[in-house]
């Protein structure tokens, strides 16, 4: 993993001293593969760097220290050319289902895509399946595009989830044998890029946090993916915010453009 | 307005047109000893290119024919207008024949020579001699100035003719010709002519029964009928202008139904044109080189435009990646066997180019779907980034023209699918096409083996599927005779139920079409069209949307309905694959009334696919233990259940799927269809034949199917009703009552054998409906009153709404939440069967437990609103069910459009708000409109008889072109063919405003209609 990437792309491995920087490190490997990128292992030092070094050298990977506010570096580390995605941890204990607070810092008007990683999440050798949480829109489609990029392998899979509540369902539902087919059908048309590697599209009605973790738990997926808007300030993007808490393997948050 | 740029034709009519009316005298020809030679060879061009054609004259017969004498081959028509609007002749090859002629009663005749008489005498005294020149058809025409140096003055010094009048007048202190015409009129109407024509053209006044304006009536009614709309028609004349302070003659052309027309004047016009007349000046010679442009464009093969008619038309701005297959549904083209989305011409990942034919399936068994077909109108290369795609759906016409303009691209087309030749698709493309060696003409559809090959020069294409097949076969020639030409593709698509169509049967059909031409083509497609819109149009003056939205749906209604053999229609029509084109209950109950109340051969074909299916039936009923008929949920090609058994709904879960099982009603609903059919028609041959056999095999069954409990009553235990979100339950209210009118309505027909009737009879009487005549209500099903008490008006945001997906199925279950009419539904079906008096109750019951979670449900409730008098509520549910899949609210249009819906809103508009219904042999008139409406008008035919009702919510007329029995406000009379007008009784204007205590319009303080005697 410490080759040559494509493009000179990079993978930054936000490392702590925390339970998350082990599976922090080997997220970050599993999503440069699908990426054809290199890995780059960042850690800004507050009171020590042996755990974080340690996983970094374990691994072989190069590992940069850098001093200041955690977050600015962070923020700073994405900006840097090259790098075009941040994997860190989304919390320190696996006791807790809040998201921390440098996880949601940093994923606040982030530059390119964060994946955010929890101390006991499943952690696959390679990304094969992905969950990617579409809402009903074509400007919502990069966080597909990005789950495309870094799904790896030829068995690889990517699997849609629309969830549906009552604010958005449709006005109607004549027979439910053909209706869901005939939805599926045009939601995929829509807002599934046509080119792009085979989609499968999971429908759920209800609500979109407790459904998308029982989709998780369901089909087996190694990560999740959404599009987030620019910001998961408190007050929006709260299926993001509790997402990131509870999820069990790690989520991907693709920061996505405005609403055409 | 400003005049045109240079130019042979002049800006505004340097385009295609699809007709010409045109003013003779001054327009055409100078004077009528001048040399028509020119003329007449253009007109009998355009005619053969199929250009109709129209000449408005004051003057007779003897004076237009001998001077043009043309003698179109057709197919474009040639009228002649003559006689200041009382006469009209269609000229063939053969010459003219008379068609229509107003003719002056006696005492009309004797009140215009009065009139006349009045009017030089009334001059006299003022000291003007006046003389009575002629005394022609309908009208009496009076010299203003009977001087020999005047007696036949040239349209060319209408000026100095003017003056000389005008000094004339000035001398008798009269003040200018329109004080003459005012005197005239008063004369006139004191001799009892109050709605007399009086116009003067500076020499003379005329006073008439009838006028140009007559004439222009009459003619854009005919183009209508021919197709053609007003925004396809060019209107020339010489004298639009005002003259002397009076509107120019030709003015009089200009009448409302003519707005949209391109109208022009080659006059003088001294005093100017009025605004939006372009003056081109030129005289003769300018319009006949009018006409020679238009001649010239069809010979380079322009494409006809689309009229730009708001009412008629849906244009498409821009390809919307997210709607763009929703657009293609709506735009799709059918000819009730064959259609064809409205994907563009150039690729686009967002488009999805169909064709489908109507019964053709492909699969078994619940798999069962739509065989898709060639794709014959694409061009090879993408639509290029940055080019201007623009479509517009000519829905008078069924004419779908595109232009696709930048990037190096000017792409203009237009295409058709054949309403007069099922099977007949055609597109004309021209203009500067993507650089491409070879087209797409017959394309095959996604993912499918396809055979091909070509016999001379025609190209064919073979799908093969099971059980049913298409073949195409087609040829691309250049459209033109002159210059550059694009191309014309002519195909013909062939398709059979059973296997697939022999190769040389479409490449002969193809042939055939090919030497037709388009031109010829079109034209029978555009009468197609007009005929069925005269014979089935419905308009609605007062909301512009929804009127849109009620065309739309009813131009998908007659495109995907074969008029012939059998017509299989599915619940998307011919506009999409959804639901996998099986046939629901929604052709038989939805779709078919709107056709047997206006195309009965369509609703005819409807049944057939029904007749042919009763082995099936009559199996399916003996499989499970009963007798007659059981037909099924979901059927295809077969006519055995394909409902599939399972299915993954919209919250991702396997459900089992029932309604094939037990959803029973639909054996009553093709034995409604049925007598709905026989009701309008009155089609002895099939009440004696097949239409007693489909009311006597569905009776069977449920007299086999019913369960007589120890206390004698009937019952029909485990079944679903409208209302799906129950199941299954027992008795359900309007199950049993299908059942019950089934069973009577069988047992009143002549020649069964006495036991049987006497059974059916019996077991009608003893089947339990629900109903509570101390409350008015039926109760949905035994138990509906035991479940949760839930109003799910009260509980949800918004309605419509899919009220299964948002409380969850198990919940909504069991409670008293409903999907559609059910026990509504049986008010709105079959009313003579519930409780008189009950439907006001149980709408007030129901309404607010019904979720219309079912694009079935608002239709059916607008009508019933509408009949209970609550109109505001019967507007908006008219609303919601007009625009749904115009405004895509159930994001399935793209799958097709809701067929059923747009019957559901049409029945809303015919049953509720007109009120226009058969009842025993006569047909009901009973309108219930918003005052917002100013006027409903609906065309139907009714035993034979063409009917019209235009409708206001205090007054109506009702025009027949037959005689028919007509029930209004209780009573019964024989009436037409006329105009038949009706006025509300005792009504007083705003007596329908509102409620005091709901606040919302009814129409309960209105009183009940009568006859204008």
């Amino acid at each position: 993993v410490n080759g040559t990437g494509s493009a000179g792309r990079t993978v930054v491995a936000a490392l702590d001293n925390s339970p998350a920087a082990e599976p922090v490190l080997r997220v970050a490997v599993a999503l440069a593969e699908g990426l054809g990128a290199t890995v780059r292992a960042v850690h800004v030092r507050v009171d020590g760097d042996r755990t974080a070094r340690s996983v970094a050298e374990s691994a072989g990977v190069p590992f940069e220290e850098r001093t200041g506010d955690v977050v600015e570096v962070l923020r700073a580390t994405a900006r840097e050319p090259g790098v075009t995605l941040v994997v860190l941890g989304s919390r320190d204990r696996p006791t807790t289902t809040r998201a921390g607070s440098v996880a949601l810092a940093v994923a606040e008007h982030p530059p390119v895509p964060i994946a955010l990683v929890g101390p006991d999440d499943r952690v696959p050798e390679r990304i094969r399946r992905v969950l990617v949480a579409l809402e009903a829109s074509v400007a919502r489609r990069e966080a597909l595009e990005e789950a495309v990029e870094v799904v790896d392998g030829p068995d690889r899979e990517v699997v849609v989830l629309h969830v549906d509540d009552e604010a958005n369902l449709p006005a109607v539902s004549d027979q439910p044998q053909h209706e869901a087919a005939a939805y599926a059908a045009e939601f995929v048309a829509r807002y599934c890029p046509p080119g792009l590697t085979p989609v499968r599209l999971e429908l759920r009605v209800g609500d979109p946090v407790q459904e998308l973790l029982a989709a998780v738990d369901e089909l087996g997926v190694d990560l999740v993916a959404l599009g987030c808007p620019r910001s998961v300030a408190p007050g929006r993007a709260e299926v993001a915010r509790a997402l990131i808490g509870r999820s069990p393997v790690p989520v991907l948050v693709v920061p996505l453009s405005p609403i055409r | 307005m400003a005049d045109p740029p240079d130019g042979a034709a002049g800006g505004a009519a340097a385009r295609r047109f699809e007709a010409v009316v045109f003013d003779w005298d001054g327009t055409a020809v100078p004077d009528r000893q001048a040399d028509a030679h020119a003329l007449r060879a253009v007109v009998e061009e355009l005619s053969a290119l199929g250009m109709h054609l129209a000449v408005v004259s004051g003057t007779h017969l003897g004076n237009v024919d001998p001077q043009l004498r043309a003698r179109p081959p057709g197919p474009g028509e040639l009228w002649l207008a003559l006689n200041r609007g009382s006469e009209l002749y269609r000229v063939g090859p053969d010459g003219p024949v008379l068609l229509e002629r107003r003719e002056a009663t006696p005492a009309e005749d004797a009140a215009l020579t009065d009139a006349a008489e009045r009017t030089v005498a009334a001059l006299a005294r003022r000291g003007l001699a006046a003389e009575i020149v002629s005394s022609r058809l309908n009208r009496r025409k009076i010299d203003l100035i009977p001087l020999p140096e005047w007696s036949d003055p040239p349209k060319a010094v209408i000026d100095r003719l003017l003056d000389a009048v005008l000094t004339r007048l000035q001398r008798a202190g009269i003040d200018g010709l329109e004080e003459v015409v005012a005197l005239a009129a008063a004369e006139a109407a004191a001799a009892g002519l109050h709605e007399a024509r009086v116009t003067s053209d500076a020499k003379h006044v005329e006073i008439g029964l009838t006028d140009k304006s007559d004439s222009a009536r009459v003619l854009f009614a005919r183009l209508a009928a021919c197709g053609v709309g007003p925004g396809l028609v060019l209107l020339a004349g010489d004298e639009m202008g005002p003259l002397g302070g009076l509107p120019g003659s030709d003015a009089l052309l200009c009448v409302p139904e003519a707005v949209g027309a391109t109208v022009v004047s080659v006059g003088v016009e001294p005093g100017g044109v009025p605004a939006g007349v372009y003056h081109l000046g030129g005289g003769p010679d300018r319009f006949v080189a009018l006409l020679a442009d238009q001649r010239d464009r069809r010979r380079r093969g322009e494409p006809p435009a689309a009229d730009p008619d708001p009412r008629w038309s849906l244009p498409v701005d821009g390809l919307d990646v997210e709607r763009e297959r929703a657009t293609e549904a709506l735009l799709t083209l059918a000819d009730g066997r064959v259609g064809s989305t409205g994907a563009p011409l150039l690729a686009h990942p967002a488009t999805t180019p169909w064709v489908l034919a109507a019964g053709v399936y492909d699969g078994e068994g619940p798999d069962t779907a739509l065989l898709p077909g060639p794709v014959w109108w694409r061009l090879v290369g993408p639509l290029p980034h940055g080019a201007r795609l623009r479509r517009h759906l000519d829905l008078r016409a069924g004419l779908l023209t595109e232009r696709v303009e930048g990037s190096g691209i000017d792409l203009r087309s237009a295409r058709f699918s054949s309403l007069a030749e099922p099977g007949t698709v055609v597109v004309r493309v021209a203009g500067q096409a993507p650089p491409a060696p070879t087209d797409l003409f017959l394309a095959p559809p996604d993912g499918r083996p396809v055979a091909r090959g070509e016999v001379g020069a025609v190209r064919w294409m073979r799908v093969s599927g099971r059980p049913g097949g298409i073949v195409a076969a087609g040829t691309v020639a250049p459209s033109a005779t002159t210059g550059p030409a694009g191309t014309d593709r002519i195909a013909h698509l062939a398709a059979a139920p059973d296997g697939v169509p022999e190769v040389a049967e479409a490449v002969a059909a193809a042939g055939a079409a090919r030497a037709a031409g388009f031109e010829r083509l079109l034209d029978a497609h555009r009468r197609a069209w007009g005929a069925r819109w005269e014979a089935g149009g419905a308009r609605i003056d007062g909301d512009d949307r929804v009127d849109l939205g009620v065309r739309l749906g009813l131009f998908h209604l007659i495109a995907s309905v074969a008029d012939r053999d059998e017509a299989a229609v599915g619940a998307r029509g011919l506009t999409g694959p959804g639901y996998r084109g099986h046939v629901f209950w929604d052709a038989d109950t939805y779709v078919l009334p709107y056709l047997a109340a206006t195309h009965p051969a369509a609703a005819r074909a409807m049944l057939e696919y029904r007749l042919r299916r009763l082995p099936a039936a009559r199996a399916e009923a003996a499989r499970r233990g009963c007798a007659g008929a059981r037909f099924p949920w979901e059927s295809a090609h077969t006519g055995d259940d394909v409902t599939p058994p399972y299915a993954r709904d919209r919250t991702g879960r396997i459900i089992p799927i029932r309604t094939g099982a037990m959803e029973e009603h639909i054996t009553a609903q093709v034995a409604w269809a049925a007598h709905t059919y026989l009701a309008w028609t009155g089609d002895e041959a099939f009440a004696a034949g097949p239409g007693r056999e489909l009311l006597v095999e569905t009776a069977r069954y449920w007299a086999s199917r019913i369960r007589l409990d120890p206390d004698g009553a009937g019952h029909l235990y485990g079944v679903i009703g409208p209302d799906e979100y129950h199941e299954p339950v027992d008795d359900n209210a309007f199950t049993n009552i299908m059942a019950r009118w089934n069973l009577r309505r069988a047992a009143a027909l002549d020649g069964l054998d006495e036991r049987e009737r006497r059974r059916w009879l019996d077991l009608a009487d003893a089947l339990v409906d629900g109903y509570d005549p101390r409350t008015g209500l039926y109760e949905q099903f035994a138990g509906f009153y035991r479940l949760e008490p839930l109003v799910v008006e009260e509980m949800v945001p918004r309605r419509p709404i899919a009220a299964d997906l948002v409380l969850g199925a198990a919940r909504v279950a069991g409670a008293q939440v409903v999907k559609q009419a059910d026990v509504l539904l049986a008010h709105h079906l079959v009313p003579e069967e519930t409780a008189p008096g009950s439907l006001r109750p149980n709408l007030e019951f129901y309404e607010p437990r019904t979720a219309h979670g079912s694009s079935l449900s608002p239709g059916i409730h607008a009508a019933l609103f509408a009949r209970a008098g609550d109109l505001d509520r019967a507007e908006a549910a008219l609303r919601t069910a007009a625009l749904l899949d115009l405004d895509d609210l159930t994001m399935t249009t793209a799958a097709g459009v809701h067929l059923a819906t747009a019957g559901s809103v049409w029945q809303a508009l015919a049953f509720g708000f007109a009120g226009v219904r058969p009842r025993d042999g006569a047909l009901t008139v009973d309108p219930r409109l918003p005052e917002r409406w100013r006027v409903l008008e609906l065309r139907v035919r009714f035993r034979g008889v063409g009917v019209r009702l235009e409708a206001s919510a205090h007054e109506a007329q009702v025009h027949l072109d037959g005689r028919v029995t007509l029930e209004v406000g209780g009573e019964r009379c024989s009436a037409g063919p006329g105009t038949v007008r009706l006025v509300r009784r005792g009504g007083r204007r705003g007596g329908g405003t509102a409620d005091p205590s709901t606040g919302r319009s009814v129409d309960r303080h209105r009183g009940a209609w009568e006859v204008v005697r």
